[in-house]
């Protein structure tokens, strides 16, 4: 029996015995985490207080390293092209230890620059008018800085985000923005977003 | 039997005998007007712009052919508003040009309206036998006036003209009409006096219309040139089209074979045969064949039983690499979904392993106290829609918890897990049965070898090789004798094209041979001296005999009189132009009724509207009267409309005076009286 056809049938049998039916769906909106701009916001602060906490970090920055704890899949591909040309790159790998071997995602949305996204903002302002967070500079150099209150706060969220820590804390204390942004915006899109389209054509 | 001694060459005349009009008005009145010529001279006499050329433009009308008085839209009218608009402020609702002709055989009124319906005319001829009278409806404007019901072909009857297809300029052919031979007796008004031919008519294309209309009109033999180019290149085209086609065909052949064309036949190279005609190699290689054959069939027994139970062993084969292939197919189709069933399975726990990171957030982060608004302090409601006045978004009652999302991932988890280990199972009995389907070909294959090392073992491998030889041998003779037949058949297309080259040598020749016939000759010669006593009668080029005795006429120029070292037409004055004119049309009238050449056509006919600014002075009208009296026993008529001021001389063509308008306000039509029932 179709859903409606079997509601309409309880219905009526409530019905025939002399009782007045209510159906109540008490269901509550699902939203998940990624959803949440407190969940995000928070995960924000997280990467604001483990990188160049000292001048800050770009909104271009936070935008390509949310995406990278947003999408677990993506981080050691990340590792490999931030560390390939260098010595220590066996240990960075090394250091990495993810409780699960993600794979690629190929139906994630696909951005053209930055995945930038305008929540961003909302995640922005849920953390400055908290007090979390501080902007120094003007555009286009405008760079988003980590409070007091905000760096206490971020000891708290180590405690939670462990995974993410773990993967940020590879970077040490100084992440070259640069490099970053050119991994996420042309390396990483020219390598998996075209398999994507091989696969899907 | 008088008539029958009549057709010939008298029928070619054409006389008018009669011009009327009937003007109906809103009011009931009817005016108009009836004309009447006879043969020789007519004259319709009056001062301008009362209705000679009214007249006039009734009689071309009628006949079809107002393309030569300049009018080329069907909605533009040639004649003046009183024939079709008002006259004395009278709305008109009907109006007709009734014109009475004759060929000296026959005598048919043709009427045509000038207002309305203007694209048929309705004729009126008496019928032979009896009084009574057969009215045909016609076709005389616009698409079919050559159809049987067409007023031109009707007319080329009349007048017993053939009627001839003419080379265009776009390399066709086209009808010469009617208008195309009108500029050869009717000088229009205005543009008529201009030069010869003046109204000629271009839009059909047809090329150097004014020379072919001259040739066609007054019987060249040269004028047969120009039919002979159009079936010259009627052939050409065909023989093109059927070149091609031959071509393509013979290639194809050649493609086919591996051969070379010479003379008209396949040319082969095989091995062991030199080059030689492909009929030569069909015989070569059918003896090859026959005796090879003969050698085989002693060793062919003893085959025939294997070769059954191959074949069954091969069509089992068959289906079962079929069904292995079907196999692989689903199997790596599965893998694709229980692929995507773990990638769902994967984000599932990611997303599990946020919500659980959420459920230790909450409570982390300030709450912040936002019940009221900051400015005026009034408590923060939803506004109309029900959004957030803060936001703008959607106002939930409540969203889920962690804890509830969580329970509602586990579900989704497990539906995916279960979904995901169904398709597995799925996957390993696939895999199971490509593995038996696999273990079932191999045996095959191996009985197939068995059985061919059994029975056909090396030993009769020269055998084998031998047949194989011979089958392709077979082949190619099967070939062969295929194409041989198609390239037999062929010879009908070159037939063809041997007897369309043959007509087209003999056109070319007589193209080339035609210089100008001495029947040609006579003609133009005849409207040549014609034309240089005419001048001189009507004192043109006065005192200068020398210049009009080296004037010429012949084909360089559309038949046109010229002088080789002046312009004719620029020493003259416009009024010696005039007389240019007017001698020449009564050259083409002398030429034609002086000659007994069966070939001329023309219809021994001038219809001539004086020019509008330029009025024959009476001596000179005396003199064209003159010319006009010499033809008095021939055949022939003449409608001129003139005027002259001075009226000394006036008694002396009075007598062929047909209508006289006697002053300014002497209008063509008149109010006729009202018929009493």
């Amino acid at each position: 029996m179709e859903q409606s056809t079997q509601l309409k049938y309880l219905s009526d049998k409530i019905d025939g015995k002399g009782f007045k039916p209510s159906i109540n769906l008490d269901r509550p909106i699902f939203i998940q985490p990624e959803d949440r701009i407190s969940y995000r916001s928070c995960r924000v602060l997280l990467i604001l207080g483990m990188l160049n906490t000292k001048n800050g970090l770009s909104k271009e920055v936070v935008a390509c390293m949310d995406f990278l704890l947003r999408n677990p899949a993506y981080r050691k591909k990340f590792i490999v092209e931030y560390y390939k040309d260098q010595t220590n790159f066996i240990k960075k790998l090394d250091s990495y230890n993810p409780s699960n071997n993600y794979e690629i995602d190929f139906n994630i949305v696909q951005y053209k620059s930055v995945p930038w996204d305008l929540r961003f903002n909302d995640m922005f302002l849920f953390l400055y008018i908290r007090k979390y967070i501080l902007f120094k500079g003007a555009k286009p150099n405008l760079r988003v800085i980590i409070s007091e209150e905000g760096e206490k706060k971020n000891e708290l969220l180590k405690t939670i985000f462990i995974e993410e820590v773990n993967f940020l804390e590879i970077f040490g204390s100084k992440l070259s923005e640069d490099k970053a942004i050119s991994i996420i915006t042309d390396v990483i899109p020219n390598s998996y977003w075209k398999e994507n389209e091989k696969f899907n054509y | 039997m008088l008539s029958q001694i009549h057709i010939g060459k008298k029928m070619r005349n054409l006389i008018i005998d009669k011009v009327a009009y009937r003007v109906k008005t809103i009011k009931g009145n009817t005016y108009g007007t009836d004309v009447e010529f006879t043969k020789g001279l007519n004259i319709i006499y009056g001062p301008n712009s009362v209705g000679k050329t009214s007249l006039i433009t009734g009689i071309v009308y009628a006949l079809g052919a107002e393309k030569s008085l300049g009018i080329f839209q069907n909605k533009q009218n040639p004649f003046k508003p009183e024939f079709y608009s008002t006259i004395n402020n009278e709305i008109i609702t009907e109006s007709y040009v009734f014109l009475t002709i004759s060929n000296d055989v026959k005598t048919v009124t043709i009427k045509r309206s000038i207002i309305g319906k203007t694209d048929i005319v309705i004729i009126r001829e008496q019928n032979p036998d009896n009084e009574s009278y057969n009215h045909i409806q016609l076709i005389a404007s616009g698409e079919g006036v050559f159809s049987d019901d067409g007023l031109q072909k009707y007319l080329f009857d009349f007048l017993q003209w053939n009627i001839v297809d003419v080379p265009t300029y776009d390399s066709g052919s086209s009808k010469l009409y009617f208008e195309n031979i009108v500029p050869l007796f009717f000088i229009e008004q205005r543009a008529g006096w201009s030069q010869i031919q003046a109204r000629q008519v271009t839009r059909y294309g047809i090329r150097d219309v004014k020379k072919v209309a001259f040739e066609y009109l007054m019987g060249l033999d040269r004028f047969k040139i120009h039919l002979k180019e159009i079936r010259k290149r009627e052939i050409q085209e065909l023989l093109a089209k059927k070149n091609d086609l031959l071509k393509a065909r013979e290639d194809e052949l050649l493609i086919i074979t591996n051969g070379t064309k010479e003379d008209d036949t396949i040319l082969l190279q095989r091995t062991g045969i030199s080059k030689t005609s492909i009929y030569e190699v069909i015989r070569i290689q059918e003896d090859i064949y026959n005796r090879e054959e003969k050698q085989l069939s002693g060793l062919a027994e003893g085959k025939e039983n294997s070769t059954d139970k191959e074949e069954s062993l091969r069509e089992k084969l068959k289906i079962v690499s079929y069904k292995i292939r079907k196999s692989s197919e689903e199997y790596n189709s599965l893998i694709q979904e229980i692929n995507s069933y773990e990638g769902y399975i994967d984000r599932i726990k990611i997303n599990q392993s946020k919500n659980k990171q959420l459920k230790k957030l909450e409570g982390l982060v300030k709450e912040l106290n936002l019940s009221s608004c900051p400015v005026c302090e009034s408590t923060l409601r939803n506004n109309d829609e029900g959004n957030c006045v803060l936001c703008n978004q959607k106002a939930v009652n409540r969203i889920s918890t962690p804890e509830e999302n969580l329970e509602f991932l586990e579900d989704e988890k497990s539906t995916f897990e279960k979904v995901r280990d169904s398709k597995k199972l799925e996957l390993r009995k696939v895999r199971h049965q490509i593995d038996s389907l696999k273990e079932k070909e191999v045996s095959l294959i191996e009985d197939i070898d068995h059985q061919i090392e059994t029975y056909v073992g090396p030993e009769l491998e020269k055998y084998r090789k031998k047949i194989i030889e011979l089958d392709s041998l077979k082949k190619d003779v099967q070939l062969l004798k295929r194409s041989a037949e198609r390239w037999g058949k062929l010879d009908k297309d070159r037939e063809q094209i041997r007897v369309l080259e043959k007509e087209l040598e003999s056109i070319k020749s007589d193209i080339e041979k035609y210089q100008e016939s001495p029947n040609d000759g006579t003609t133009l010669n005849s409207i040549l001296s014609n034309f240089k006593n005419n001048v001189r009668s009507i004192r043109l080029l006065k005192g200068k005999d020398e210049l009009v005795n080296s004037i010429k006429l012949d084909g360089s120029d559309h038949y046109l009189p010229y002088l080789e070292k002046y312009d004719l037409y620029n020493i003259s004055s416009s009024s010696d132009n005039v007389r240019i004119i007017l001698s020449y049309y009564l050259a083409l009238l002398q030429t034609s009724v002086g000659l007994s050449n069966s070939a001329i056509k023309f219809p021994n006919f001038l219809l001539l509207d004086e020019p509008k600014q330029q009025n024959l002075d009476e001596v000179d009208l005396i003199a064209f009267i003159e010319i006009i009296e010499q033809l008095s026993t021939k055949p022939i008529q003449v409608i001129l409309t003139t005027y002259s001021e001075g009226k000394k001389n006036k008694a002396r063509f009075s007598k062929y005076i047909r209508l006289e308008m006697k002053n300014s306000d002497d209008y063509l039509l008149k109010k006729l009286p009202k018929k009493r029932n």
